[in-house]
């Protein structure tokens, strides 16, 4: 019969485990020390290992389970090396992380007797409680207060209080230092009699101060005097073989043993009370208590995660370091793992045996525990990526998809170049349901509009569109869109892609500021919209049967397109005529494959964004966000056409554009194509976007401006672009002799194409 | 209890209004006549309705219609398409909630918003049933986002 054992693997050995036991545990019984003194109590980074890929975890604290894997992790002073250097790119994953938020009025940390009794009488108290107890790490307590807390079963507990932290951490035993300390088999006396209650054979100890608790199979010898050292044993010189100690007259005794148990004294585990002052944080029991300051340390290594030695900490004396957190920066004893949970009583006592007095330890912050990229990231999700109506149809057209302004929208379906011939020549359908719309009503819109936007609205008749841009206070360009009147108080508003958000917000703000009696719907996920677009587009949507006549340029009407309630806005954002038809989003499947089914003998064909952007940029118009800066008002845009303060009252940005004025513009937002008789650019190739636009030639030449948008003009035959360039101090134009990429290139007027609009408008 | 791949659509009419008059029609007859309809009523805010039609939203939308726009003429009634949704039970929710927010459902039944998992969330709590119900366009990422049957958090 086949009795299984079970088995954790460290550094490649097969070791037993037995009912109950952490890892630190089982590595013992099985002979596996690790240098240091060792507490056992999750104080100190002695016992660090990598867990199944978990790097700097400690040992005692984790559970052994069957098929464990450990690789022992050196501490101090770095990785020997003759280590063998970690794979790179191994993958090591120990899947997502549980996270969740707990609530309760008190949470108690600290399972010693006091924190205990103290959840007992809050239960009494009828307080919602949790006590996290030694079988919970606390990796960092905030404001709230609020702990981050790694529970029994891996789940990462935001626990939020509504009345206090308690904590009741009890003390840590103060480790030794004087040269030896690194040697293995040196124990906390605490430490000495749990794991000889566990089972792992320590061998004749030795114990030094405080002499542990009796357990069962532990054969303690107690010394007297003061701890002079720790030797190596003859035959395992990484071991501890002998202590040796001092007596009051002077003589040093040596004591051959194979494991050294020190007890030395308590401190107060004081790092979360640390990190909760100013906060409803209360300490109790011996995490309340003075403690004891260890004698002054003379020889040794003070701080076993950065290998801090008494030299060090001399060094740092001499250079004149007399506080607490300084001579912690100076030395970085206390910036390690346990975040001078061993060495902060050592510091101190060096400090004051110098005549410094006792400023306590330095301020802790989270985190107090290591915690996994992980855990790190545990109950964080991306911010989701929005699908229009036609998501599904993009995709099954074989629409190459991307993300842009928090929407999935179609690049390119298969040859952008018959997509922008069938915009310019034939017609084209474009899916623009990631628009910004809005629906405003109330006695207060006109007002409310007026001092939104910087041109007149109340003279906008119904039915009528008008191109507006939304500035903040400061004047810069936030956003920009159609404002459609479609009754004497109630409009349809309309922003870009990317800036609904923030032009909600401005919309919503102002309402409440300035004109409350309006309502505001927001449309912009409830609605699709389908821009049918080219020369043909008037003949494409004749076939499927608009209720009403269509609108003129920039006109609007509500009616339905092949039986869905549309509201059809006339606009060109390509050059061409354009129709856009927004509608309710169930219906936009319906209604696109009615316009390909009808336009097909027309050649219709949809088109993407990187087919849009090059329309757009040919009609030289702005997209905010990309070809405008947070300073880009509407001078420095070049669309001083855009405001009309001549006409209205106040609006939102008046008073700085009043403002600056009169300042002298030093960049402008222009429009650049290649400069005659110059090389230019390949046949469909363009300057990248963000390229440097140089003035001057050859070496005297300087930075003047970067391109915005770059695209090759098919209508056109060469580039065309937007770019920031530098003006001229003395004539305030452009500077002269510009150049990309060491080819020519002149300011031109924009649109490039078809200035007049006679294509839009026809 | 479907799962996170039944989330869809949910029919609806949206009404943006004066506070006071919403208040005084659902006071009046307008509470009942809904009710009788099966229509869900959600105040995401003052001004702001959003009703679950159970079938074709013709008479919600006309019972809207006459018993708000003779109190506010301002106000805005619109067939809503932009929310989508699912059924769960409220146990699991309470605990996806607690998993993926920085809140927690409050015990009591009623309409809950705010962010879980990354998304704008609404919940309506309803007994032992939750509905959860985000922005028809992320209807995607809240399939994706749910726990699949049987791997709700315990």
């Amino acid at each position: 019969m086949f009795a299984a054992v079970p088995h954790l693997v460290i550094d490649g050995r097969l070791v037993e485990l037995a009912d109950g036991d952490d890892v630190l545990t089982a590595a013992l019984r099985a002979g596996i020390t690790p240098a240091g003194t060792l507490c056992g109590a999750g104080d100190c980074p002695n016992c660090l290992a990598e867990v199944d890929g978990i790097a700097y975890t400690r040992m005692c604290r984790t559970p052994a389970r069957p098929g464990t894997v450990v690789r022992l992790q050196p501490v101090h002073p770095a990785p020997p090396p003759e280590l063998p250097a970690s794979p790179r790119g191994r993958p090591v994953s120990a899947g997502p992380v549980r996270a969740e938020l707990v609530e309760v009025d008190v949470a108690v940390v600290g399972g010693d007797p006091a924190g205990r009794a103290e959840v007992a009488r809050l239960e009494a108290e009828g307080r919602r409680v949790l006590l996290a107890d030694d079988r919970y790490d606390v990796a960092g307590l905030y404001e709230g207060p609020e702990l981050l807390v790694r529970s029994p079963d891996g789940t990462l507990l935001r626990v939020e209080t509504a009345h206090e932290v308690v904590v009741a951490a009890g003390a840590a035993e103060i480790h030794p230092v004087c040269p030896g300390n690194r040697l293995a088999g040196i124990v906390t006396a605490r430490a000495a009699t749990r794991l000889a209650a566990a089972g792992v054979d320590l061998g004749p100890v030795v114990a030094v101060g405080t002499p542990p608790a009796p357990a069962p199979g532990l054969d303690v010898t107690v010394a007297g005097g003061g701890l002079v050292r720790f030797e190596p044993a003859a035959h395992e010189p990484g071991r501890v073989g002998a202590v040796v100690t001092r007596q009051p007259d002077g003589t040093e005794i040596g004591h051959p043993c194979r494991t050294v148990a020190v007890g030395l004294g308590l401190v107060p585990r004081a790092l979360l009370a640390g990190m909760g002052q100013g906060l409803a944080v209360r300490v109790i029991g011996e995490a309340a208590g003075p403690g004891v300051l260890p004698p002054p340390p003379a020889e040794g290594v003070v701080c076993p995660c950065s290998g801090t030695t008494v030299a060090d900490l001399e060094a740092v004396w001499a250079r004149g370091f007399r506080e607490v957190e300084l001579v912690k920066r100076a030395s970085l004893a206390g910036t390690g793992t346990c975040q001078g949970a061993v060495c902060m009583p050592h510091v101190r006592s060096f400090l004051a045996s110098r005549g410094v007095a006792d400023q306590g330890s330095f301020t802790p912050r989270p985190l107090v525990r290591q915690i996994t990229m992980a855990e790190a990231a545990a109950g964080w999700a991306p911010p989701p990526v929005h699908r229009t109506g036609l998501d599904a149809e993009h995709r099954a057209l074989g629409a190459r998809m991307d993300r842009f302004g928090g929407w999935w929208r179609p690049w390119r379906y298969r040859d952008p170049l018959q997509e922008y011939w069938a915009v310019r020549e034939g017609v084209s359908l474009g899916d623009v349901g990631t628009l910004g719309r809005f629906l405003v009503s109330g006695p207060d819109v006109v007002d409310l509009l007026e001092h939104l936007y910087p041109v007149p609205i109340a003279d906008l008749a119904v039915g009528r569109c008008r191109y507006a841009v939304n500035l903040a206070e400061s004047g810069a360009v936030l956003d920009d869109g159609m404002v459609c009147r479609l009754g004497e108080h109630r409009f349809l508003l309309t922003f870009t892609t990317g800036g609904a958000g923030l032009a909600e917000a401005s919309l919503r703000d102002w309402a409440a500021t300035v004109a409350p009696r309006v309502r505001i719907l927001d449309r912009t996920r409830s609605w699709g919209a389908i821009n049918v677009t080219g020369p043909l587009a008037g003949e494409l949507l004749a076939r499927v049967g608009p209720a009403d006549p269509l609108p003129p340029y920039l006109g609007h009407v509500e009616t339905s397109v092949y039986g869905v309630p549309c509201q059809v806005l006339r606009l060109s954002f390509t050059g061409e005529v354009s129709y856009e038809l927004h509608h309710d989003i169930s219906r936009s499947v319906e209604l696109w494959r009615a316009l390909l089914a009808a336009g097909r003998d027309l050649g219709v064909k949809p088109h993407g964004l990187d087919t849009l952007f090059t329309l757009r940029l040919e009609k030289g118009h702005v997209i905010v966000g990309m070809d405008t800066e947070a300073d880009s008002t509407p001078r420095r845009l070049g669309m001083d056409w855009a405001v009309k303060p001549a006409a209205k009252g106040d609006f939102v940005g008046r008073a700085a554009l009043e403002r600056t004025a009169g300042i002298p513009l030093d960049r402008r937002l222009v429009g650049l194509v290649p400069a005659d008789g110059g090389p230019g650019w390949p046949p469909g190739t363009a300057p990248d976007e963000g390229a440097v636009i140089r003035s001057g030639a050859g070496a005297g030449s300087g930075y003047a401006g970067h391109v915005t948008s770059s695209r090759w003009s098919p209508m056109l035959g060469h580039p065309v672009l937007l770019g920031w360039v530098a003006l001229d101090e003395v004539t305030g134009e452009p500077v002269s002799d510009l150049a990309i990429d060491g080819r020519p290139v002149r300011v031109a007027p924009t649109p490039f194409l078809d200035p007049e609009g006679d294509r839009a408008r026809a | 209890m479907p799962g996170p791949e039944a989330v869809a659509v949910l029919p609806a009419v949206r009404v943006v209004a004066d506070p006071v008059a919403l208040d005084g029609a659902l006071a009046r007859a307008l509470g009942a006549r809904l009710a009788d309809l099966g229509a869900r009523v959600l105040r995401l805010a003052p001004d702001d309705l959003l009703v679950l039609v159970p079938g074709p939203d013709g008479p919600v939308l006309g019972a809207l219609h006459e018993e708000i726009l003779g109190l506010d003429h301002h106000a805005i009634v619109a067939t809503e398409s932009g929310f989508a949704g699912v059924w769960c039970f409220a146990g699991h929710v309470r605990r996806w909630v607690a998993a993926n927010a920085d809140w927690l459902l409050p015990a009591a039944d009623g309409l809950s918003q705010g962010q879980v998992a990354g998304l704008p969330v609404k919940i309506l709590v309803d007994g032992d049933e939750a509905l959860v119900l985000v922005p028809t366009p992320i209807a995607h990422e809240l399939a994706q986002r749910l726990p699949e049957e049987g791997r709700w958090p315990a």
